[in-house]
């Protein structure tokens, strides 16, 4: 799983700085990551890895580093 | 005929009523829609606009696969489109028309979408983003036709004359204004009614429940979007508990509920807030035992009703931020004061199959969505009842040996 | 005890003296519709007030005007009911039932009367109705209008109605009219609109004027068709002088849910309360009440109505309280402004597609 890939997707959907982007950063402490950012982010996610989330994991990805484990676990099922 | 054509630019009916229909799932539809999505969520202009992003990430292409699947797995293979759908948008949610429009792309019909709004700001920029995508689609852009105009009996009659299949939208007057309106024989109708809404919750669950702050988010959402004026969105609150459960769970439930509304600045307009209070002034008027337990009025409204009540109060209620709450025993004491109207319940602490077992066999009529906080405006292909899938599409049948 | 209102004049008292007679009426109002018209009591119960008096003329629950229009609201037996005043709604179709009793038109009657002759005096004047007589003929459904009228003939005698069937001015009956009156005091009552669209605009099209120099026109009815065609108060005195030479212009806000105590404008161009009633401007959200020059929704106040709970409505329009005892046309009570009607948010509900065609 390319790390620096999902990042890009981060920094992209969400508008914020690549700094920013920690394993702990989390759902609705900034407010960028909101209900909407969240939409533009999963967008954004499946689309640059060709991958299609259940609606479970889309719940579940509530962090950067959550976000790390399901993209993985979908990439190698690929 | 005097109507405004506002998609695509240079739309013409004579185009889309010669276009022929395609297969479900064509490549040339499910690119179309992929570019619309995208544009739908990179365009930084909706971020206003929530329930714009939310359409777009409705037919991100993820979610057409998924629709795709069901579609097949439903019997898809023996179906096919209808021909020309003539769809006639409901004015109280405004992106609705997009749904009903883009589904019936999808299966492979060509449309025509009468939509009541044009100056909407939302609406502007989705009409602008749609346009856009249309010039690199040429063939799919010949394919519908997103028109305005007042509803004049010439302009429906000749549509609905002219279409395969009709879908309505709208309160009880505006469907039966068009349903007296001929289609063909042979043609194909659905109506999608006003409705009513309801959200449940188990006070036990909530009170126990930590994440009080992203219920009420939830809640907000599902109320708000649209003013309250969707269909979807709540309007009686239902409680379920021990009355002194419930009274814990109202107060820190509305407590948090008014954080969220001032922290999201929302404001309702002044007509809505005195259509709110004519309400609520109707309903205590007519049932001696209504409370109203907090009148300073603080951007909301409530009223208890007692579940007795022989007061129609759904059609008294006109959106805007006005909650009816009513205190349950249980699911199944929930079941006997539903009606035809009610569409969607929204809920919170609960298990499905609580729902499956004591709720759904005892309804009295109505109901056909449960679905968690926060879903309540999330749009799906079963709606109101109708697998649109399917009524989007006819049937052919072959049978095996043909000799 | 209310027969002793008609001992002062009625912009004669300041609040320290109206204060605590009007409290006192609006309570005796406010027991006996808590008594007699359950709906009524039915709302305060539901707000929890069923036990306590209001405080002060600011604590009474306000009904919604728009309520007549959905209920059948009365405090007085059926076969005491003396006729069923309606008005049509602006907002839908439904029309508002107000039903009378003999004591309570006898009081809108007594009321109007006394304001009226507050301005011009107590003897009838030669009256010209800026209307036509049909509006009057079907005495079984009283309408707003009809009404308005009727209640108005009183002051005047020699009765003249200016239009035809179709509205059109009886151009001889009118000249006949001013030749005959024109030295004198004459009342002219009518619509704010109708006066400007049959009369003045009619008259200014074709180059014609009439000569009232002592005319004095009371009209009332609603501002918004005319505020489409930038017509203002002002605009309208301007031209009413122009085409009448009538100097004295009065506007009077009031509504067919509280006939006779009315709020007439005064010389400043401010509407003014009486001893029959009061206003108090309150907040669109919350409904506490404004501040002194703040915008808001307007609560009306009545001594009159006894036979339906209307002694306290909010009304749909916005007004600004400008002050209280010092206006400058020498009237006591408050004075304020009507700014027109709550502007409806651009309507995405309630979701009939319809609803913009009627």
């Amino acid at each position: 799983m390319d790390e620096h890939k999902l990042r890009r997707a981060f920094v992209d959907a969400l508008d914020i700085e690549d700094d920013n982007v920690v394993d702990s950063l989390e759902y609705g402490t900034v407010k960028e990551w909101d209900s909407i950012g969240h939409m533009k982010l999963i967008s954004e996610i499946e689309l640059n890895f060709d991958i299609m989330i259940d609606t479970d994991d889309v719940i579940a990805m509530n962090t950067f580093g959550r976000a790390k484990d399901i993209v993985k676990k979908y990439s190698d099922e690929n | 005929m005097d109507y405004t054509t506002l998609c695509p630019q240079q739309g013409k009916l004579e185009v889309v009523n010669g276009a022929q229909p395609l297969s479900p799932f064509h490549t040339d539809i499910l690119a179309f829609i992929d570019d619309l999505s995208q544009e739908i969520i990179k365009e930084e202009e909706f971020r206003r606009f929530p329930e714009i992003i939310a359409a777009g990430y409705w037919l991100r292409k993820s979610a057409i696969q998924r629709l795709k699947h069901i579609f097949i797995d439903r019997g898809g293979k023996q179906r096919v489109a209808r021909g020309l759908v003539f769809h006639l948008a409901p004015s109280n949610v405004d992106t609705i028309f997009m749904y009903s429009l883009f589904l019936s792309l999808l299966v492979g019909n060509t449309n025509i979408v009468r939509i009541s709004f044009k100056s909407n700001k939302n609406i502007q920029g989705l009409l602008a983003v749609i346009n856009r995508v249309c010039a690199n689609h040429i063939s799919v852009s010949h394919r519908f036709l997103i028109v305005n105009y007042e509803h004049d009996d010439t302009i429906n009659g000749y549509f609905s004359e002219i279409c395969a299949m009709r879908v309505i939208w709208g309160g009880h007057e505006t469907i039966n204004r068009i349903r007296s309106i001929q289609i063909p024989p042979s043609a194909h109708e659905i109506t999608f009614a006003d409705k009513f809404s309801i959200a449940l919750i188990n006070a036990e669950n909530y009170l126990a429940y930590n994440k009080k702050e992203d219920i009420a988010i939830r809640f907000f959402n599902d109320a708000f979007w649209f003013d309250q004026l969707a269909c979807s969105s709540p309007r009686l609150i239902g409680w379920i508990g021990t009355s002194e459960q419930i009274t814990t769970a109202k107060e820190k439930f509305w407590s948090s509920i008014s954080a969220v509304i001032a922290q999201k600045e929302y404001e309702s307009s002044p007509s809505g807030n005195m259509d709110t209070y004519v309400a609520l002034c109707q309903y205590a008027a007519l049932d001696k035992n209504t409370t109203i337990p907090d009148s300073h009025f603080p951007s909301i409204k409530r009223i208890t009703i007692p579940k007795t009540t022989e007061l129609s109060f759904r059609d008294i209620h006109c959106g805007q931020g006005l909650f009816i709450e009513m205190n349950f025993d249980d699911l199944k004491d929930v079941a006997h004061i539903t009606q035809s109207k009610d569409q969607t319940i929204t809920a919170f602490g609960f298990s499905s199959e609580a729902m499956k077992k004591q709720l759904i066999p005892y309804l009295k009529g109505g109901v056909n969505r449960i679905v968690g906080f926060g879903n309540a405006l999330t749009f799906s292909h079963d709606w109101d009842g109708y697998d649109l899938l399917n009524e989007f599409t006819r049937i052919i049948t072959v049978e095996d040996a043909l000799y | 005890m209310i027969e002793e209102y008609f001992l002062h004049r009625p912009f004669s008292l300041t609040a320290s003296e109206k204060g605590k007679q009007f409290l006192d009426r609006l309570i005796v109002l406010h027991r006996h519709h808590s008594e007699r018209c359950s709906e009524y009591r039915n709302i305060y119960k539901a707000f929890g007030r069923q036990k306590t008096l209001p405080r002060d003329d600011t604590d009474f629950i306000p009904l919604p005007v728009r309520l007549f229009k959905t209920l059948t609201l009365k405090s007085v037996n059926p076969e005491d009911v003396q006729k069923t005043l309606t008005s049509s709604g602006t907002t839908s179709q439904n029309v508002s039932h107000i039903y009378l009793d003999k004591e309570t038109s006898r009081l809108q009657t007594k009321v109007l009367a006394h304001i009226i002759n507050d301005y011009i005096g107590t003897k009838r004047l030669p009256m010209l109705i800026i209307d036509t007589e049909d509006v009057i003929k079907d005495r079984q459904l009283f309408s707003a209008r009809g009404g308005g009228i009727l209640g108005f003939s009183t002051f005047g005698r020699n009765h003249l109605y200016l239009f035809d069937s179709e509205m059109n001015i009886k151009v001889n009956e009118l000249k006949g009219f001013c030749d005959r009156f024109k030295e004198q005091p004459v009342l002219l009552f009518g619509f704010t609109f109708l006066i400007w669209k049959y009369f003045v605009e009619v008259l200014k099209a074709n180059n014609q004027s009439v000569s009232l120099p002592h005319g004095i026109l009371i009209h009332s009815g609603g501002w918004k068709k005319l505020k489409d065609d930038a017509v203002d108060n002002e605009t309208f005195k301007t031209a009413i002088r122009g085409t009448t030479g009538i100097q004295s212009v009065y506007n009077f806000y009031g509504m067919v849910e509280q006939l006779g105590s009315i709020f007439m404008e005064c010389e400043r161009g401010f509407f003014h309360t009486c001893l029959f009633n009061n206003i108090v401007i309150r907040n669109w959200k919350t409904l506490k009440v404004c501040q002194k020059g703040e915008e808001g929704i307007i609560e009306v106040q009545s001594v009159i109505p006894w036979s339906y709970p209307g002694h306290v409505l909010i009304t749909e329009d916005l007004g600004v309280l400008i002050g209280e005892d010092n206006c400058e046309c020498g009237r006591k009570g408050k004075y304020f402004v009507v700014n027109g009607r709550i502007p409806v948010a651009e309507l995405r509900g309630c979701s009939d597609t319809f609803q913009h065609t009627g």
